[in-house]
């Protein structure tokens, strides 16, 4: 899952986080949570960004 | 019965104030043709009163598209029932300024209501339940199920 | 292209794969049983929604749809036996073009049964519209709708968007044979993650998340709107799988204008536009790596032909008087502008006046707009940024071949996830889609303009249905000609996965044997 880097990780260290299952999967969820958010949050900021630019173009040629 | 035939005669006493008499569909397919004008139209409600301090938006339904009233919040009330699944709206008689962008609402097309009024109470509509769809369904169902189940019966090692 | 794949296997499939024939028949047919299989479980969402709302006379309208699906999937699976342990490149995009068209049959069943649609080829067409996300519609008397037929529709919206055959293949176990060349069969072609089924998996994680977060900040905008609590969840609700999957379709007739709402609409255009980026660029992002939102050629595209396209058709509206403020002409120039770019299909004016209000430049910059689309894997249609990037990277390649020395090496790079040097490859098959588009909308506009309408409907609403946009002038309704209609599921379909699979279908059905794989 995005964040998660159970998929990037080399296969012995993989492997050594699945025998350590409860510690590897609550750091694994919560690496995914933290990555959904900050990565939903910059997401959004960037579209809001671009529409208060698009909003001051509206500004600008509502007083051309 | 008596005030709705009062009230049924009100058209034709609000165009005497220079309102145009027009259907949604008329108004919406020539919006230009209005724009600025004082129109009387009528309809059913749809959807729902949605109130915003001491206004209201009413959204008056024709054939295939509706247009939106802003009305005081106090007439918008008389609105009992409004159309949908399970209801039929009640038409109401509306006149008052119809805006093809208006500068107040961020440019949308609607009118700017001075009256409304009930002309006749919408309700419940009732939908009947069709034993044979029932059936037919569960039918269905119970078949899909059994050919599921069969094919992973042969599939199995 | 590449040839078979043989992703990891389960247990119950690898004893099979010895002796099985791999005609494409049998592929085609396992795999579209699969996938109605799962069209059959999905309509107990509407089902249960109806059954909420007290709409019990509506509950056995999915229950027959659902009946159909399973009946009709699980016979096309036992008339396989087992899965197929290979799927070839031809095979795969011929079973995403057959299971979409059979999934259309089927889903049209509750839409028809529900009386809003004057024929089944009516219903088929808001099912094709849903699939693809174009969000025409046919429907008739949208405002009486029941609560479980429009959560049915905005569904149809929300999963065509993900790839039906990639939600259907991605609850499946590991190791399904061919998953990738129907992923790509379906118009998406990054691989977030090494492997297919986990890539399925990382696309839908994203979309749920962004449906409990997009729904909650919509059930927001509804309540401050006016609407009660409960119709505005399902609004909330509707209005999120519409505007995610930019599919355009709304709960109401007057579409978003029905809420009279700035927020509603603010919260409209950030999901729409969120819902218009790449799958893959949301993974980046998620995963970490936010440099991606600035380097990438695909919003660098956007960028660029939104801005562009935004100031000119600002400034013809601001000219013609039809807008003066700035709100306004944020709220409605930018707004139809992006609901275009997009392909979302969103309005907050009525048809007629597009048409009748709106100078002609700022149309045509809309229909522009409609063309150029949103980014590749994702939900929206057109173009495609990265096409539009690469294309205009060819121009600039090809004129600094001509200006400089013949013995200088000519090197144009771009970043798309990561840093590619442009080739012929590249320019070719960007070229070669965004041409297929040209021919298809040109043909469709003809199509128009034989059926008796006006020019500029015509071509507005042929780049509308072929960038699976669903912005309307007025021409798509219930009384276009037979003919017209079933052009239009053609033209949505085909737009929608990008021409190929459709392509091959075509080539098949004419050849009848065996395709090169």
């Amino acid at each position: 899952m995005p964040g998660s880097r159970r998929d990037t990780l080399p296969p012995a260290q993989a492997a050594k986080n699945v025998r350590r299952k409860g510690t590897a999967s609550r750091t694994d969820w919560r690496r995914t949570a933290v990555g959904s958010i900050t990565g939903m949050a910059t997401e959004a900021a960037s579209v809001i960004l671009y529409l208060i630019g698009l909003a001051v173009v509206s500004l600008v040629v509502a007083h051309l | 019965m008596l005030a709705c035939g009062l009230l049924s005669g009100l058209p034709a006493a609000a165009g005497s104030a220079g309102a145009l008499s027009v259907d949604v569909e008329s108004l919406l397919a020539q919006p230009n043709l209005y724009a600025g004008q004082l129109v009387t139209i009528r309809g059913e409600v749809i959807g729902e009163v949605m109130y915003r301090g001491d206004r209201a938006w009413v959204n008056i339904g024709g054939q295939g598209s509706a247009v939106g009233v802003w009305v005081d919040a106090g007439l918008a009330r008389e609105i009992q029932s409004c159309g949908s699944y399970g209801h039929t709206g009640d038409t109401v008689v509306v006149m008052g300024e119809f805006r093809i962008a208006c500068p107040e609402h961020g440019g949308d097309p609607d009118i700017h209501a001075l009256e409304l009024h009930v002309v006749e109470l919408g309700g419940k509509v009732q939908r009947p339940i069709s034993q044979a769809r029932w059936a037919l369904g569960l039918g269905l169902l119970c078949v899909g199920f059994l050919l599921t189940l069969g094919g992973r019966h042969r599939a199995a090692p | 292209m590449t040839g078979a794949f043989a992703d990891q296997t389960g247990p119950h499939l690898r004893k099979a794969r010895e002796k099985r024939p791999i005609g494409t028949l049998f592929v085609i047919t396992y795999y579209a049983g699969i996938v109605l299989r799962w069209v059959a479980v999905i309509m107990v969402i509407p089902a249960l929604v109806s059954a909420l709302s007290g709409e019990w006379s509506v509950v056995p309208d999915f229950l027959i749809g659902a009946g159909v699906a399973l009946v009709g999937g699980s016979t096309l699976v036992l008339l396989c036996r087992t899965a197929p342990s290979r799927v070839y490149w031809s095979q795969g995009m011929l079973t995403v073009a057959v299971s979409w068209l059979l999934s259309m049959i089927v889903c049209a069943v509750p839409s028809w049964l529900s009386g809003h649609y004057l024929s089944f080829v009516d219903a088929c067409f808001d099912v094709m519209s849903g699939f693809t996300t174009t969000g025409l519609v046919l429907i008739q008397d949208l405002d009486h709708v029941s609560d479980g037929l429009n959560t049915w529709r905005h569904l149809l919206s929300y999963l065509g968007g993900q790839g039906m055959i990639v939600l259907a293949l991605s609850f499946l176990a590991h190791g399904f044979p061919g998953l990738y060349t129907l992923y790509v069969g379906e118009g998406k072609d990054e691989r977030l993650l090494p492997s297919m089924w986990r890539t399925a998996r990382a696309i839908w994680f994203i979309s749920v998340v962004y449906l409990l977060v997009g729904t909650g900040a919509f059930a927001v905008a509804t309540r401050q709107a006016g609407l009660s609590a409960y119709r505005g969840l399902l609004h909330a609700f509707w209005l999120f799988m519409s505007a995610w999957s930019t599919g355009g379709f709304a709960p109401q007739s007057q579409s978003i204008l029905f809420y009279h709402s700035r927020i509603v609409e603010a919260v409209a255009l950030v999901v729409f536009v969120l819902g218009s980026l790449n799958f893959g660029l949301h993974y980046a992002v998620w995963s970490g790596n936010r440099r991606e939102v600035t380097r990438n050629l695909e919003i660098r595209s956007f960028l660029v032909t939104s801005a562009i396209l935004t100031l000119i058709s600002l400034a013809a509206l601001k000219v013609s008087g039809v807008y003066s403020t700035g709100e306004v002409l944020f709220r409605k120039g930018v707004f139809h502008l992006l609901s275009a770019h997009t392909t979302t299909g969103f309005m907050t004016i009525y048809p007629s006046m597009l048409v009748v209000s709106w100078p002609a430049l700022a149309m045509f910059c809309v229909v522009l707009a409609q063309l150029l689309g949103g980014s590749a894997s994702s939900t929206a249609g057109g173009f495609k940024g990265v096409r539009v990037g690469i294309a205009a990277k060819t121009v600039v390649h090809e004129l600094r071949r001509l200006l400089l020395p013949e013995s200088a090496v000519v090197v144009t790079r771009f970043h798309f996830f990561r840093d590619h040097v442009l080739g012929d490859r590249q320019a070719r098959a960007a070229l070669l889609v965004i041409f297929l588009y040209t021919v298809t909308v040109s043909v469709t506009a003809v199509a128009n303009l034989a059926a008796g309408y006006p020019l500029q409907e015509s071509l507005f609403e042929a780049a509308s249905v072929t960038g699976n946009v669903g912005l309307t002038a007025g021409l798509t309704s219930a009384s276009m000609p037979l003919g017209l209609k079933l052009h239009y599921i053609l033209v949505m379909w085909s737009g929608r996965l990008e021409f190929m699979a459709v392509l091959v279908l075509v080539g098949y059905l004419i050849h009848r044997r065996r395709l090169p794989q």
